[in-house]
Parts: C-alpha cells; sequence; structure tokens
C-alpha cells in the first residue's frame, strides 16, 4: 500500500506540472485535449487508488471512483470535461467489453434450475422498489422544501413522476457486479444467480423507462415521439439489438476458431464497432454485446472462458478506466443541502425496497437459505443506466426534469459509492469468493 | 485452399461486405424511405440511455451514414491489420523478400489516401482530430518499441568501433540531406529567404542572416527530414549475415537498430529548439532547457513504468500498467509539445536496461501490437498525406538522393575507421540505404507537432518525401545493384574474425539480392521464422 501510496503522489505531481504547462485560457486546438495525457493519469491514478482500496478493505472500484471524481472537474480539474469527453472512446469499448464478458459468463444450461428464482427476484424486487419509491417520493412531495419541483402539480402528474423516479432509482447496474464479480473471484450459484439478475433487470427497466416516459409526456403534455414510435423505438432497442449482437457472435466466433491470432485486439474493434456503430443505429451496445457473449457460451463450441481468458489483459485497464471516467462525472454541484437530504431518504428507501422485494422473490423462487443472505446487496449499487436515465429526465422534462434529476444523480452517486462495498462485503461473505480459479481450472 | 487461408479469405471477404454494405444501409436509414424506421431512429435518441450517457466518440461527425461508414471504415482496417499479422502473410512477405513498408505497409498507406477522399470521407479531418489521442498513444507505443530494443548490455558486446560506423553511418546522410534539403526549401520560400539573404554585406550581417534562416521552418524542417534520412531498416544487414555469417555484417545489423535511436535524438533536438508551443504555453524556458525538460521526462517515465510494472502482481497488471505508463509518456509528451517518439523511446530504453525478470515477456507484449499498430499508423499517416503538392514530389527524389549519397559517403568513411570485417563501402552504403519503418512514424509525429504551429506549408511535402521516398528508396537501391551485378560481399573481408568458415568466393549464395525485386535469383529465401525487421 506504501508503493502504491507513493506511486499514486508521483502520477498526480506529474500531471499537476504538466497541466501548469498551459495557462488555463490557453487555445489547445495545436496540442488537442489531452486526452492522452489524461488516459494515463486515470489508469495509472485510479489502479493506484484500487491498490490502496483494496488495502483497507474496500472495494478497487471505489477507488476507481474515488479517485476520478477527485481528479475530475468538480473537484481537481485535473482531468477536464473536454478530456472526459475525448475518452469515451475507452468508455464505450468498455461497455462492450464488460457486456461481453458478461454473456460470455453466462451459460443457460447452467442456468437453467436458476432461471425461475432469477425472474422472481428480479420482478418482485423491482416492483417493490418502485412502489415504495414512488410512495416515498409522494410522501416528500408534500413537504415542498424537500422536493421543491413538485409543487402545483396535480396528483396525477405527482404520480407520475413519482413513478418516473421510481423507475430510474431501480435501475441496477451490471457492470458493477460483473467488475466485483471478477475482484473478488467470485464463482457459484450466488455469483450467476446475481449476475442473470443484474442483467434482466437492466431489460426490465429499459422497457418500465419506455412506459413512464410515454406517461410522463402524456402528463404533461410534452411535445415529443408518439405512442407508435416509442413502441419502435423499443421494438428496435430490446430485440433488434440482441439480432445484432449474434451476427456480430458469429463473426468473433469465426474468428477465433479459424484465426485466432491476436483476439483480444479483434475484439477490442468488434466492441468498437458495436458501440459506436449500434449507437447509431440506435442499437443498444450493451444489449449487442450481451446477445454475442451469450451466443458463444451458449452455441458454440468455444467455452466462454476461453474468450475472457483472452480479454482478460484489457479488463483490468478497463474497468479501471470506465469507473474513474464515472466517477469524473459526478458533478458536485448539484449535491446541494436540501437534495442530499432527500437523496439519502430516497436511498435508503430503494435498499429498503430492494431488500423486501428480493427477499419476497426469492422466497417465490425457491432460493436456498444460504444464499438470502448474499444477493440482495447485489441489487444495491447504481451507475451507468441509472445515470443515463436521470439525464433523460432532465432533457426531457424541462419543468421538473432539472430537480429530479439533482435528487436521482444525489442518489445515484451514494449507491455508486456505498453499493460496491456493501457488496463486496457480501461476496467475501458469502463463501464462493475466490473459487473463479478452481471453477476455471474444473472446466 | 488451405484451412488457414480459407479463414483469412472469409474474414477479408466478411469485412469488405460489411464496408460495401454499411454505408448503402446507412444512407438508407438517414434518407429513410420507410417513415417508420425514420420514427423509430428518432424515438430511440430519446430511449437510449447509454447513449446520452457516453455519447459518440466520433462528435464531430454530422450525419450518423457518415459516423457508420466512418466506424466500418477503421473496423475494417482494424480488421485487415490484424489479419496482416497472420503468419501466412509475414511468409509471403519474407519469400517475396519485401520490406514491412513496401509490402503490407504501402497498401495501408493507401488505404488512408482513399479513406481520406471526399467522396469516400472515412478519414475527414475532425476524424483525424476525434483520433489525435489514440494517435498519440501509437506513437508512444512505437516510441517504447524502439527504445526497449535498445540494450546496454547488447552495446558491451557489439565491435568497438560499431559507435565510429554508427557516427559516421548516421551523420553524414543526416547533414547532407539537411542541407539539400535547407537549400531546396530557401529557393521555394525564396520570397522570405532572399531578402535576408540580400541583405548580407558584412560578417555581422552573415551572422544575422544565419541566425535568421536559422530559426526558419525552411531549417527545421529540413533538418527532420535530416533525422528520417538517418534510419535505415535492418532487412539488408541481416541477409547480409545470413548469407555469410559474417562479424561485419552483424556490425551492420547493430548499426542499422541503433540508426533509430539516432534519427529520434535529431528530432529531440528539433522539438527542444523549435518550440511548436512557445508562443501560448505558460512555461518560458530557454531551449537548451527543453532538451533537459525532455530527457529528463522519458528518464522519470522510464523510471515509473519500471516502478509500476514491477509492483504488478499478475500478468493483466503488468499489461494495465504498461499501458498506462505508456499512455502517460505519450499523453504529457503531446500535452508539451514534443514528439511521443522521443518520450516513449527514452521511457523504453530505461525499461528494457534495467533489472527485471519478465523482460522477455514485457517485450514480446510490446512486439505483439507492434506491428498492427503500425500498419494502422501507415493508414493515419497515408490520411494525413496531401500529396497535391507539386514541392512534395520534385523534394521527394532529392529527399532519396541525398539521403543514398549520404549514406554511401557514410559507408566510406565507415570503412575507414571501422575494422577489416566490413564489407565493402557502396555494399554496406547500399545495404544501409533502405528507409526503416519508423520513418514514417517520425514524420507523421512532427507533422502532427507542428501542424498549425505556424505559416509553414512545407510538413505536407516533408510526408510525400518520406512515403513515396520509401519506395523510390528501394526501386533506386535496387537498380544500382542490378547495375553492379548483385550486391556481393567482398570475400576478402569474411575473414578470420568471421563466426562462420569463410565461404568460397565463387558460391552464389553470398551474392545478395536486395529487396523488393529478387535480382538474384540464386539467393535462397530465408527459412526461419524470425521477422527480419521491425517492427
Amino acid at each position: 500500500m506504501i508503493r502504491a501510496t507513493f506511486l499514486l503522489v508521483l502520477v498526480v505531481l506529474l500531471v499537476a506540472a504538466a497541466r501548469s504547462f498551459l495557462p488555463a485560457d490557453a487555445d489547445t486546438s495545436l496540442i488537442g485535449s489531452g486526452a492522452a495525457l489524461a488516459f494515463g493519469f486515470i489508469l495509472l491514478a485510479s489502479l493506484q487508488a484500487g491498490a490502496i482500496f483494496g488495502g483497507i478493505k474496500l472495494p478497487q472500484l471505489t477507488g476507481y471512483l474515488v479517485l476520478g471524481f477527485l481528479a475530475g472537474p468538480s473537484v481537481l480539474n485535473f482531468v477536464t470535461h473536454r478530456m472526459v469527453d475525448d475518452m469515451r472512446l475507452v468508455n464505450n469499448v468498455a461497455i462492450g467489453l464488460i457486456a461481453l464478458s458478461a454473456g460470455s459468463e453466462l451459460n443457460f444450461r447452467r442456468l437453467k434450475p436458476k432461471l425461475r428464482a432469477i425472474f422472481s427476484i428480479t420482478i418482485a424486487a423491482l416492483l417493490v422498489a418502485v412502489v415504495v419509491i414512488g410512495g416515498a417520493v409522494l410522501t416528500l412531495g408534500t413537504m415542498t422544501h424537500f422536493l421543491p419541483f413538485l409543487e402545483g402539480m396535480t396528483l396525477w402528474q405527482k404520480s407520475v413522476v413519482a413513478l418516473t423516479m421510481g423507475v430510474v432509482l431501480s435501475a441496477l447496474s451490471p457492470t458493477v457486479a460483473l467488475a466485483l464479480i471478477g475482484e473478488t473471484g467470485t464463482a457459484g450459484p450466488i455469483s450467476e444467480t446475481i449476475l442473470g439478475l443484474v442483467v434482466f433487470a437492466d431489460l426490465f427497466i429499459v422497457f418500465a423507462f419506455a412506459g413512464v416516459h410515454a406517461l410522463g409526456q402524456a402528463a404533461f403534455a410534452t411535445a415529443g415521439a408518439s405512442a407508435g414510435g416509442m413502441a419502435t423505438e423499443v421494438v428496435l432497442h430490446i430485440f433488434v439489438s440482441p439480432l445484432v449482437g449474434l451476427a456480430l457472435g458469429a463473426v468473433l466466433a469465426i474468428y477465433v476458431k479459424r484465426v485466432n491470432v491476436r483476439v483480444a485486439l479483434f475484439v477490442f474493434g468488434i466492441c468498437f464497432l458495436g458501440a459506436e456503430a449500434g449507437k447509431r443505429l440506435h442499437l443498444d451496445p450493451l444489449l449487442m454485446c450481451l446477445s454475442a457473449g451469450l451466443f458463444i457460451e451458449n452455441l458454440t463450441d468455444i467455452h466462454g472462458a476461453r474468450l475472457i481468458k483472452d480479454i482478460e489483459a484489457a479488463a483490468v485497464p478497463v474497468f479501471a478506466i470506465f469507473f474513474a471516467v464515472a466517477g469524473a462525472g459526478l458533478e458536485l454541484h448539484v449535491f446541494t443541502a436540501t437534495v442530499a437530504i432527500s437523496s439519502l431518504i430516497l436511498v435508503l428507501v430503494r435498499a429498503f425496497g430492494m431488500i423486501v422485494g428480493s427477499q419476497i422473490g426469492m422466497a417465490i423462487g425457491q432460493v436456498p437459505q444460504a444464499h438470502r443472505k448474499t444477493i440482495p446487496y447485489g441489487l444495491l449499487s447504481q451507475s451507468g443506466i441509472a445515470i443515463g436515465l436521470a439525464l433523460l429526465v432532465k432533457n426531457h422534462f424541462p419543468a421538473w426534469g432539472d430537480g429530479a434529476s439533482a435528487c436521482l444523480l444525489g442518489a445515484v452517486m451514494i449507491n455508486e459509492l456505498v453499493g460496491p462495498v456493501l457488496f463486496r462485503r457480501a461476496l467475501l461473505a458469502s463463501g464462493e469468493a475466490g473459487r473463479k480459479e478452481v471453477v476455471a481450472g474444473s472446466h | 485452399m488451405r484451412p488457414r487461408m480459407k479463414a483469412l479469405f472469409s474474414f477479408l471477404v466478411l469485412f469488405a461486405i460489411v464496408l460495401v454494405a454499411g454505408p448503402a444501409f446507412a444512407q438508407d436509414a438517414a434518407q429513410g424511405v420507410p417513415q417508420i424506421a425514420q420514427d423509430a431512429v428518432q424515438a430511440a435518441q430519446h430511449v437510449t440511455p447509454e447513449a446520452h450517457e457516453t455519447g459518440p466518440i466520433l462528435k464531430r461527425v454530422a450525419t450518423d451514414s457518415e459516423l457508420l461508414r466512418i466506424v466500418l471504415g477503421l473496423g475494417l482496417a482494424l480488421g485487415l491489420a490484424v489479419a496482416a499479422t497472420h503468419p501466412f502473410v509475414r511468409r509471403i512477405e519474407r519469400r517475396l523478400g519485401l520490406t514491412l513498408v513496401t509490402a503490407s505497409g504501402l497498401p495501408f498507406i493507401l488505404m488512408g489516401l482513399i479513406f481520406r477522399h471526399p467522396r469516400v470521407g472515412i478519414l475527414t479531418d475532425s476524424v483525424l482530430a476525434d483520433l489525435r489521442p489514440a494517435l498519440e498513444f501509437g506513437v508512444g507505443w512505437l516510441g517504447f518499441a524502439v527504445g526497449m530494443k535498445f540494450n546496454l548490455s547488447e552495446l558491451d558486446r557489439v565491435h568497438p568501433k560499431t559507435g565510429a560506423i554508427l557516427f559516421a553511418e548516421t551523420a553524414i546522410p543526416v547533414v547532407t540531406t539537411t542541407i539539400a534539403c535547407s537549400l531546396f526549401f530557401i529557393f521555394i520560400d525564396y520570397t522570405q529567404t532572399f531578402p535576408i539573404l540580400a541583405s548580407i554585406h558584412s560578417y555581422a550581417d552573415f551572422k544575422r542572416a544565419s541566425y535568421e534562416l536559422s530559426r526558419h521552418a525552411s531549417f527545421r524542417d529540413a533538418i527532420a527530414l535530416g533525422a528520417c534520412a538517418a534510419q535505415a531498416a535492418p532487412v539488408a544487414a541481416l541477409a547480409i549475415e545470413r548469407s555469410s555469417g559474417s562479424r561485419g555484417a552483424r556490425i551492420l545489423e547493430h548499426v542499422s537498430q541503433l540508426d533509430d535511436v539516432a534519427g529520434i535524438f535529431v528530432i529531440s533536438l528539433v522539438c527542444a529548439f523549435f518550440r511548436p508551443t512557445e508562443s501560448f504555453a505558460a512555461w518560458k524556458l530557454p531551449h537548451i532547457a527543453w532538451l533537459f525538460v525532455i530527457l529528463g521526462l522519458g528518464g522519470v517515465l522510464g523510471i515509473l513504468a519500471y516502478v509500476l510494472v514491477r509492483s504488478a502482481k499478475t500478468r493483466t497488471e503488468e499489461i494495465a500498467y504498461l499501458l498506462g505508463a505508456i499512455a502517460l509518456s505519450a499523453g504529457m509528451s503531446g500535452y508539451l509539445g514534443i514528439s511521443p517518439l522521443i518520450t516513449g523511446a527514452i521511457a523504453g530504453a530505461l525499461l528494457a536496461n534495467l533489472p527485471q525478470k519478465e523482460m522477455a515477456r514485457l517485450k514480446e507484449t510490446i512486439e505483439q501490437v507492434e506491428r498492427p499498430l503500425f500498419l494502422i499508423f501507415l493508414l493515419v499517416a497515408g490520411a494525413l498525406w496531401d500529396p497535391r503538392g507539386w514541392q512534395g514530389w520534385v523534394l521527394c527524389p532529392l529527399f532519396v538522393l541525398s539521403r543514398i549519397v549520404g549514406k554511401l559517403v557514410g559507408a566510406r568513411a565507415a570503412k575507414r575507421v571501422g575494422p577489416e570485417e566490413l564489407p565493402d563501402a557502396t555494399t554496406m552504403g547500399l545495404a544501409l540505404s533502405p528507409q526503416s519503418p519508423m520513418v514514417i512514424v517520425t514524420v507523421v509525429s512532427f507533422v502532427t507537432i507542428y501542424k498549425g504551429a505556424d505559416d509553414s506549408s512545407h510538413l505536407p511535402w516533408l510526408m510525400t518525401a518520406c512515403i513515396f521516398g520509401a519506395l523510390l528508396t528501394e526501386v533506386t537501391v535496387q537498380w544500382i545493384v542490378r547495375v553492379r551485378g548483385g550486391l556481393s560481399l567482398d570475400p576478402r573481408s569474411v575473414g578470420t574474425h568471421s563466426l562462420m568458415p569463410p565461404p568460397d568466393p565463387d558460391d552464389p549464395a553470398i551474392s545478395l539480392s536486395m529487396p523488393p525485386a529478387p535480382v538474384d535469383v540464386t539467393s535462397p529465401p530465408p527459412t526461419t521464422d524470425v521477422d527480419p525487421e521491425h517492427p
């Protein structure tokens, strides 16, 4: 840990010195945005921060997040908004790599006995969470100083806002789940259930958000997409993305089987293609790459573990950059005193809803008692998807979106920092941590 | 067809289909004949969370079809670059006796030119601006690769006179090329340079005029071309060694490896004495201080990389640290207006020469990515290359000739100061004449740093000179070899110091054909799987 601290200080000093080279108002068109500098700094510094956090028994990814937050535009501004923006190349590819790894981990034959449990937990946890968060928003709405943006709304409008916030705050984080499962070397039924759960929950949330978005348009008479357009977009998003993903999976499988040279580099290219082209075709890169991974693991004779092994070298830097950039994107200025209290209340209510809901779901799905202590903690973390939805709320509902998104982003920020800590502890206590090598070896 | 070939073929066909079909599909999507598709496209903008969260990488790109075309084009290039690393492609390259630049490289440069064409519109100005961080990182990586080949312990074992040979073989071409290109630029920029020359009436005027000319971009660009003139491809030296096993050939091999470093050193002088950021940077340092900054930065980054790599517990961590160190090195250099090639090379050299248990593995990691990265780099070089200026096409033969003359004169000087085992001066000069692949990296890195720094219009010509110069050099050298009736070793030079028994002077095997064309059919193709050149 001493070495990591020393290296962190050294890297920070180097970058601080380099950043003093240009005056604040300098025209950087000649030298570019400094994104390469930011990339190197973020990668090295976040890895050291991760090592320091690991040393004090906290998740490494929390270290990445905290480092990104501190180095980002909100605090030290070592990494400017423009640099963060230019580092999307890594971020977009990271989403693809993470999704591909998640898909390659999910073997339907192994997962089949757990499908009932996965569906019941997903539905129960999301339903209960949406209801209790919605209820909490309505209750806080009666105290106007907590949620002033609800002032002057009808009960129907307040309910729609509450429902929208409930859906956004119910989003989970497949990236955090995958990162922590990887970091702790967890393998076994609990981690498989959690991984399946967060992936399916993501799909449900996308569907649900499309629904509440339409309700919001109706309730606040905002000009926007037609009902037909909404349906089409959901179809495009949910069904076409996996189909394109299957095609990508087939290309990848052919490459791995026939060419098998520099697989990691090729996968990187596929993820780049998936992220950039997919976005412009309005397909979801996460779903595309997830499907590609599922295809390889379940429909080819290539073992997903082999693919993961091939891209393992890219996983550490990708996770570090991904979470550090997410940390750099956290806006401190939205976190005013009022917002902080409202967000904190919503975080507690959400945690209550998720735990109660998942317990109901686990009872319905007949999950073994030994697993019931761990699984709910996998539902507490939030990251990219929730932030994306909160920003959508802000952009699409100008009348109340600003206030609501500040609350939502505040809550997501807390969940992003606290959730992984709790989940890591739960994974370590589950008895599955550190089994990954053993399981991989047994294949 | 053999299975591997079939796989390679099907892969290329697949990508070609994607390239052809992609833009058409994108155009359909954008023109939107079916209204429902457009509705869906517009509506989906409101629902895809990741799209809003992360946004596109190529953000300056205006339309969806344009971006799709770009992404598919880049995907194709990446796929081809990875495919070009297949042993089969390398075997063909070796069998035909071609260097990397002329065999796999030229198609990528041409592809870059095509991608840049407005009708194709894949690597446009805005895309190149968006990809600048990736370009800096690529240059930094290649710099590390060059630096990591600089092994001090091997230097202890080379012939004591290698330094003198290296100096003669690099300094003289640098000087001849710089002088020739300076004169060319002075002539081309006559509206600026002739008044300075005309104002010389006294020694004081001469001193002032010399200073003014030395600060002129013409001189800077001429030195940059001089730096490129120093670097030679090691393929011929290796061929000599394979054929004869002579100690002299090994010396030439070392020289050809080290002259990449010499070229980078000259470029570092240019970066120190001609600052692109002088007008707006907060740091106001004397030029000589910049030389210390460059060397110091490379040193610090090398030590940082070493400490990081040593602290890695797993192979994955090691790669992550290596990536980070290269990115930081490239990023800091780019931010300070220094070529990432320089700091990367210094850092790489330090990393390679400090005690490290897993050095071979580390080098392997660097080398694995080196070739595809280099090919992608050539693609970008092709896109950055503006061959329209006639001046570049005039400069090119001048550059090639002054370089070859410099190499030949350098070889004569080297033969005088060097050991007896060296081949004759002409053979040695011709053997060291083909351009190193690093020349293009050097010139692209230089152009990227100085583009926009002043109103110099020479930069595109420099690229024409170096890119086309690679081909022209090989043709010229080949022609000279034909005229000479082969590039044969002087049998007297393969004497008692040779590591292998002296060959029979009548043995046709010691007559070497220089790439690219197989002039001497009696020359046996290399049988080992070792890649005869780098990257």
